[in-house]
C-alpha cells in the first residue's frame, strides 16, 4: 500500500493541517446550516405542499393554457399590471405559480389553479422554496452579506478538501475504515474520512458550482470590463432581452397567447429534432401596451441537467421574433454545472441521492468539528475553554439547526390559516419561532454543556414525530391515507419525517450509554499524529 | 424506456458498484482478515477487478439517463455503496463470509 502514500514532507502536512484545522473551525458552523438546508432545499416544492395544504392536488391537467393563467390574471387582481409570468405546473408543483408587477412596482406572487386560471388562496408562508432554500445561498442575512459569507465558507470548503486529502495519512488503507468501538477521537475521525472521502467528487462539485451560479456577485469585474460597467446591457445581453420601448399606446388586437407559445416551441424543436423542448415559464412583458411581447423560456428541460435551454422573445401584436438565444460553449458548460446545483430535472432518484449526499457531507462536518473536540480534551485535566465554545456553538449549529427547522414545520401547522401573526404576517411569524428556537437552542447549549447533545436529539425526535401527527390532525393526511390518495410527496415527507425521529432517539440513546466526556476520561490516550495535536 | 428496464439498470449499477466496493475492502489486509477473522491470512488480489466493476457501472447509468445525468448519478451511487460496504464491514462483518471463501484461493487449494 505503500505505493499510494502522498510523497510530501512532514512540514507542509503540518502546514495543511494547520489550515484545515483554523479554516474549518472558522467556518465549519456556516457550513453545516449550508449544508443542512441545501438538503431540504433539495426537496422545497414538496416541503411546499406539506406546509400549504391547498397545493395537495394529485395531477395538473395536460395541456395547460397559459393564455387562460394570463386572461384570468389581467380580468382580475393583476389589472394594469406591466409585467406577468407564469410558470407552468408540474409533478412536484401542481398548481401553476404566477406573480405580476403592479403600477406602483410592486411584485406580487400567487398560484393559479391550472385548470381554470383562477387564483387560489393558500396557507400563508415561506415553506420550502421561500424560506429553506434562500437560508441555503444567503442565510437570510440583509444587505448581500449572507452572500458573501456563503461565499466564503464555499471557498473555504475547497480548502478544506485540498486540505484534508494532504493531511489524511491512510487514504486507501483506512477508506472504508469505521471502528466505532475505539475511542470517540479515532471513531469521529474515520467517520469524517469516510464521509468526505467516499462522496468527494461531489464535495468539490456542490461549493464549486455555487460560487459559480453567483459569479456576478463574487467577481463582477470580467463583466464590468466587457460591458464598460453597464449592468442592464449585461442583463439584456445575457437574458436575450429585446430592446423594446413602450409605444404608449394600448394594445388593440393581441395573438393568442398559447398560438405564440406553440410557434415558438415548433422553433426551438427545428433548432433540436430529437428532443421536444416546452416551454415552462412565459412572461408577458410591457402588458396592455402595443408593444407587448412574451418572454417564452424553457429554463429546466426536464430530460437534462443543463438549465436555460431555450430564450425566446416573440411580439405579442405580430408573432415576429424579437431575439432567440443561442448558447455558445461557455455558456453551455456554465448551464450543466448551474443545473447541477439547482437539480430542477426530471429525475426522483438522483434528487434522493442529492439529498443523502448532502446529508453526508452535513455529517462530514459535524464529524470533523466533534473530532476537534475531543483531540482537545485530555483525561484528568479541565477542559479547555475553547473546547465548550465551540461545543456551544457545534450544538447549537448542528442539532439546533435542525431542531429550528422541526419547529418551523410545527408552526406551520399550529398557527392557525387565517391568523395575521399579531401584525408581523404569518408567514413571517413562523419565521419568528424557527429563530426563537434556534437561539434558544445555543442557550441550551450553553448552560447544558455535553448533555445538551443529547437533551436536543431527543427534542428532535419528539418534535418531528409531533409534526407527522399535527399533519394528520390538521389535514386529515396521515402516511396511509395520504399513500391510498397519490399524495406521494405527503406520504414521502411523513415518512423522512419518522425515520429522522428515529435516527434522532437512537442517537439519543447512544449518546447516554456512550457520553462523550466520559468516553474520553476512558480513552486510552495513543500516540497522536503530530499536526493534530493541539499546541499545548 | 420501460420503466421496468431503468430500474434493473439502477438496481444493475448500484449492484456493480457494491460488489465493486467489496472486491476493493476484501483485497486490503485488514478487512479481509476480520471478515474471515483470521489474524494471518494473507488478502486476495481483487483490486483490480473492484475498480473495473466500479468503472463498469457507469455504462449501465449512461444507458438509462444519458451521459450528462450518469456523471452526477454515478458519482453518487459510489458513495451509497461505499458506505454500504464500510457500514457492512463494521457492524456485520460476517455477511461478507461467503464472498470471501469464494475469493479465498489460497486456503481451498492447501
Amino acid at each position: 500500500m505503500s505505493t499510494y502514500k502522498l510523497q510530501v514532507s512532514e512540514d507542509f502536512r503540518a502546514a495543511m493541517g494547520w489550515l484545515h484545522t483554523w479554516a474549518g473551525i472558522a467556518t465549519s458552523c456556516f457550513l453545516f446550516m449550508i449544508f443542512w438546508m441545501g438538503s431540504l432545499a433539495v426537496f422545497d416544492r414538496e416541503i411546499d405542499q406539506w406546509m400549504k395544504p391547498e397545493l395537495r392536488v394529485t395531477e395538473p391537467p395536460q395541456p395547460f393554457s397559459y393564455g387562460a393563467v394570463f386572461e384570468q390574471l389581467q380580468a382580475g387582481a393583476a389589472k394594469g399590471a406591466t409585467r406577468l409570468f407564469v410558470r407552468a405546473p408540474s409533478e412536484r408543483e401542481p398548481l401553476a405559480f404566477t406573480f405580476y408587477q403592479t403600477e406602483d412596482g410592486e411584485f406580487i406572487r400567487g398560484q393559479a389553479d391550472p385548470a381554470t386560471g383562477e387564483l387560489v388562496d393558500v396557507t400563508e408562508s415561506h415553506a420550502g422554496t421561500g424560506f429553506f432554500y434562500p437560508f441555503h445561498y444567503s442565510l437570510h442575512i440583509p444587505a448581500g452579506i449572507g452572500y458573501w459569507i456563503v461565499g466564503f465558507s464555499a471557498m473555504a470548503m475547497l480548502v478544506l478538501l485540498v486540505s484534508g486529502i494532504f493531511i489524511h495519512r491512510k487514504i486507501v488503507k483506512d477508506f472504508f475504515t469505521f471502528r466505532p468501538n475505539k475511542s470517540l477521537r479515532r471513531s469521529t475521525l474515520d467517520l469524517h474520512n469516510l464521509s468526505s472521502l467516499v462522496a468527494l467528487p461531489l464535495h468539490i462539485l456542490f461549493p464549486l458550482t455555487g460560487l459559480m451560479i453567483f459569479f456576478q456577485i463574487y467577481l463582477p469585474w470580467s463583466a464590468n470590463v466587457v460591458f464598460d460597467g453597464d449592468n442592464a446591457a449585461r442583463v439584456s445581453q445575457v437574458f436575450a432581452i429585446p430592446a423594446v420601448e413602450p409605444a404608449g399606446a394600448p394594445m388593440t388586437k393581441a395573438l393568442d397567447i398559447d398560438e405564440l407559445i406553440e410557434r415558438v416551441e415548433t422553433l426551438w424543436a427545428s433548432s433540436a429534432p430529437t428532443a421536444a423542448p416546452r416551454a415552462d415559464s412565459v412572461g408577458l412583458e410591457l402588458a396592455n401596451d402595443a408593444n407587448a411581447y412574451l418572454m417564452v423560456r424553457e429554463v429546466f428541460p426536464s430530460r437534462a441537467v443543463s438549465m436555460n435551454k431555450h430564450l425566446t422573445a416573440i411580439s405579442a401584436r405580430d408573432g415576429t421574433i424579437l431575439s432567440n438565444t443561442s448558447a455558445g460553449p461557455a455558456k453551455r458548460t456554465y448551464a450543466w454545472l448551474a443545473g447541477a446545483h439547482f437539480i430542477q430535472f426530471d429525475s426522483w432518484v438522483l434528487r434522493w441521492l442529492y439529498f443523502s449526499g448532502g446529508l453526508l457531507g452535513s455529517l462530514m462536518i459535524a464529524s470533523g468539528l466533534v473530532f476537534w473536540m475531543q483531540s482537545r480534551i485530555r483525561k484528568g485535566k479541565i477542559e479547555p475553554r475553547s473546547v465548550r465554545v465551540v461545543r456551544g456553538l457545534a450544538v447549537g449549529s448542528i442539532t439546533g439547526i435542525i431542531l429550528a427547522s422541526t419547529a418551523y414545520l410545527l408552526a406551520n401547522r399550529l398557527i392557525p390559516t387565517e391568523s395575521a401573526g399579531f401584525g408581523l404576517g404569518r408567514a413571517n411569524f413562523e419565521v419568528l419561532f424557527f429563530y426563537l428556537v434556534w437561539l434558544a437552542s445555543y442557550a441550551h447549549a450553553a448552560a447544558r454543556g455535553t448533555t445538551a447533545w443529547r437533551e436536543q436529539c431527543l427534542m428532535i425526535s419528539i418534535a418531528t414525530s409531533a409534526a407527522v401527527a399535527l399533519n394528520w390532525m390538521t389535514t386529515g393526511d396521515h402516511p396511509i391515507a395520504a399513500y391510498e390518495a397519490g399524495l406521494t410527496q405527503i406520504w414521502s415527507m411523513d415518512g423522512v419525517l419518522l425515520v429522522g425521529a428515529g435516527i434522532a432517539w437512537l442517537a439519543a440513546r447512544g449518546l447516554t450509554k456512550k457520553d462523550p466526556s466520559s468516553a474520553a476520561d476512558r480513552m486510552v490516550m495513543g500516540p497522536m499524529a503530530p499536526e493534530l495535536r493541539p499546541a499545548e | 424506456m420501460s420503466s421496468a428496464l431503468s430500474i434493473c439498470l439502477l438496481i444493475g449499477a448500484l449492484g456493480l458498484c457494491t460488489a465493486g466496493c467489496i472486491l476493493l475492502a476484501l483485497s486490503q489486509k485488514r478487512n479481509w482478515r476480520d471478515v474471515l477473522n483470521n489474524r494471518a491470512a494473507s488478502p486476495p488480489k481483487t483490486a483490480a477487478t473492484g475498480w473495473l466493476l466500479v468503472c463498469g457501472a457507469l455504462v449501465p447509468c449512461a444507458v438509462r439517463d444519458g451521459v450528462s445525468f450518469a456523471a452526477l448519478v454515478w458519482p453518487l451511487l459510489f458513495a451509497c455503496a461505499a458506505v454500504a460496504t464500510a457500514m457492512t464491514l463494521t457492524y456485520r462483518p460476517s455477511w461478507l463470509k461467503p464472498v470471501a471463501h469464494a475469493l479465498d484461493t489460497e486456503n481451498r487449494a492447501a
